[in-house]
């Protein structure tokens, strides 16, 4: 097999605060292969943000990354220098988050921001930036992109901010994008609009692409794999097929039984008890033993291996025995 | 448990319209005297919308960002009136001829009629909604008081008995909002909605702020209570799968206008209106692996200038001369589902 574009290895972040350690990210492991779209999913709290950040090297103090490494390419880039990792960041990796106006300036027009974008990384001129600013817009679908080129972030609406963003994303034809919601914030009819554009890009261009989201059914559509985070820890991985028909772990069985579209109209759902911990007091063993029914001792007292085979891997002492109705 | 009269109006909402007046500024008012082309700025936040609330149901109003569920939600809760039309609530028992004009009402709060205890809303963010500085049992116990629903000396027992109905510990009574998580703080405000004893409740997405798991969580909350006291929702929502799952009926607005409303099995299963089919078609469901996405195109046009006649043509694949000009009117297409579109007979 070929190298993956990314590789996260064993990554911990932690955040050193006054009310003690938080552990953000707790030995998070998962690949990307070019062309490859994994989704990774978690409730709010369960550090899949982080880890995206931490990729980046996005981690601002108190936090820092304390363990594991995040090969790119093969090259390490939690050991590169901040000014190696400034000249990869939105060159060969890029990446979009959820929202808009967090990535464009709200004082400066598209294009001023796009040229000084392409320029940042290539000894263009300013006419050959303009241009490549328009074909990137034209390539996400915005219609009329030379008007908008003109226009101010406040001028145009949530949808076209966000495809804006990722134009400015697309900019040098990343190998790896990281994706942060990018559409939670968009009505249905939009979000379906940018999911197809995402779709056809990393068809085309090879684009490895993590897309990090708390909306398992997004990712169900636009996935190749998918990583359930916990707690910190990626708990199930595997393809899209074996999360959702033969999930294992019994944390991604509460997740997908909770959706409305599991049950029968009207009855109850199925739900989780209590809630999950904070990243200051994880609990000892598996995180996920106090809300798990199937819970044991062994669960309490130890931190539950990675096991399964090929690329279905979970972290659970009791996995729940394959096939589903 | 008393079975509903589902039959029965609850609310009557007749013709109702909410404008939204920008009224010029001074400046701008001198340049209008001096020739500049100013002119105050009008959003049809809802347009004409009548629609009718049965007891006992629960009626799902779905639409995208800026198409006035939320301001039609907050007209029937009796929060501002409406520009026009009227909403009529009836009251339990009460024939037609006894209706509540709630645009003309204004009622002190100590003397507030029981058609407006009876109607409570929740809304989408807990922790702006609850007053931080007060304790849980004040939150939940002052409008109860107030209306005179319990005496003093019985309050610490209902505010406790309310706590247990909505699933928090009534030992926390007297922490603040901010110790709770953000479920425990959506049933702090279902909790302080339900201790006025209402029979309605407008949910104003009251669950979009919230986890997936604790999602679950809070939707069995509203199905449980609903089966122990009979109530009636309007849940408004722009989560298609979450309206699927809990409302009997649902209506579909677009830029102000309802679009169509059926009864929920026969919506998902017979869409007529084009939006309707389009925005089904959209959400992102487990099942859809892998999918090619395809979508409405373009984007919602600005409520300031709605396109002339009806509202989804600039989008719509079907449009024709007569969807550019003439306004399309509700029709029933079938038992309880009615459409607002020229072309459904046709198509």
């Amino acid at each position: 097999m070929s190298t993956p574009t990314l590789s996260v290895q064993h990554l911990r972040t932690h955040f050193f605060t006054g009310a003690g350690v938080a552990k953000a990210v707790d030995d998070a492991s998962f690949d990307v292969a070019p062309g490859e779209i994994v989704g990774l999913v978690g409730e709010s709290g369960s550090g899949k943000s982080i880890t995206g950040f931490s990729v980046l090297g996005l981690i601002d103090a108190p936090g820092r990354i304390v363990g594991g490494r995040v090969l790119f390419k093969g090259e390490d880039l939690t050991a590169l220098t901040p000014e190696a990792l400034r000249r990869l960041r939105g060159n060969r990796i890029a990446m979009i988050f959820q929202d808009p106006m967090m990535t464009l300036n709200p004082v400066l027009r598209i294009d001023t921001q796009m040229v000084e974008a392409v320029q940042a990384h290539a000894r263009v001129s300013k006419h050959a930036a303009r241009q490549r600013a328009l074909e990137a817009l034209a390539s996400v679908g915005m219609p009329s992109p030379g008007e908008r080129l003109r226009a101010y972030p406040h001028q145009l609406s949530g949808g076209m901010r966000q495809r804006v963003a990722i134009a400015i994303a697309l900019l040098h034809d990343p190998e790896l994008i990281i994706a942060d919601e990018p559409t939670t914030a968009l009505d249905v009819t939009i979000q379906a609009q940018i999911l197809a554009e995402m779709q056809k890009l990393c068809a085309r261009s090879h684009t490895a692409m993590v897309w990090v989201s708390h909306d398992l059914a997004v990712v169900a559509g636009l996935a190749d794999r998918i990583c359930v985070m916990y707690a910190g820890r990626v708990v199930e991985t595997g393809s899209v097929d074996d999360i959702l028909e033969r999930p294992r772990h019994p944390y991604t069985i509460g997740l997908i039984d909770s959706l409305p579209e599991k049950a029968r109209r009207g009855e109850p759902l199925k739900q989780i008890p209590g809630m999950a911990p904070s990243a200051l007091h994880l609990p000892v063993g598996c995180a996920f033993a106090p809300r798990c029914p199937y819970a044991t001792a062994l669960c309490r007292s130890a931190e539950p291996p990675v096991s399964g085979e090929g690329v279905h891997l979970y972290r659970c002492f009791h996995p729940c025995s394959g096939a589903r109705a | 448990m008393n079975a509903p009269d589902v039959m029965a109006p609850m609310v009557e909402i007749d013709h109702v319209s909410r404008r939204f007046v920008r009224r010029l500024n001074y400046a701008e008012r001198i340049a209008g005297w001096l020739g500049a082309r100013t002119y105050e700025q009008t959003v049809h936040a809802v347009d004409d919308v009548s629609f009718t609330i049965h007891r006992g149901e629960v009626v799902g109003l779905v639409g995208e960002s800026g198409c006035g569920k939320s301001t039609l939600g907050r007209m029937v809760a009796g929060i501002g009136a409406p520009t026009s039309g009227s909403i009529r609530t009836i009251e339990k028992g009460a024939g037609a001829g006894a209706p509540n004009e709630q645009g003309a009402t204004r009622a002190a709060g100590r003397r507030a009629p029981r058609h407006r205890l009876a109607t409570q809303m929740i809304f989408q963010d807990p922790l702006s909604s609850l007053n931080p500085r007060k304790r849980v049992r004040d939150i939940i116990g002052e409008a109860p008081l107030v209306h005179g629903i319990v005496r003093r000396h019985e309050l610490d027992a209902y505010v406790a008995e309310v706590m247990e109905r909505v699933g928090l510990n009534p030992d926390f009574r007297t922490r603040f909002p901010h110790q709770f998580s953000g479920g425990q703080r959506q049933r702090i405000g279902i909790g302080r909605a339900l201790a006025v004893k209402p029979d309605f409740l407008i949910c104003d997405e009251s669950i979009a702020a919230l986890d997936v798991s604790i999602q679950a969580q809070i939707i069995n909350l509203f199905i449980r209570l609903r089966r122990d006291l009979g109530l009636t929702y309007l849940f408004i929502s722009h989560d298609l799968g979450v309206v699927e799952h809990i409302s009997d009926r649902v209506a579909i607005m677009y830029l102000g206008r309802i679009v169509e409303t059926a009864p929920t099995i026969e919506l998902f299963a017979n869409p007529q209106h084009p939006y309707t089919i389009g925005l089904l078609a959209q959400v992102p469901r487990l099942s859809n692996r892998k999918r090619q996405f395809e979508s409405i195109h373009g984007e919602i046009p600005s409520p300031l200038a709605p396109p002339e006649g009806c509202h989804f043509h600039p989008r719509c694949p079907y449009a024709t001369q007569r969807c550019r000009t003439e306004r399309p009117s509700l029709r029933a297409t079938g038992a309880a589902h009615e459409v607002a579109c020229h072309l459904v007979e046709v198509r």
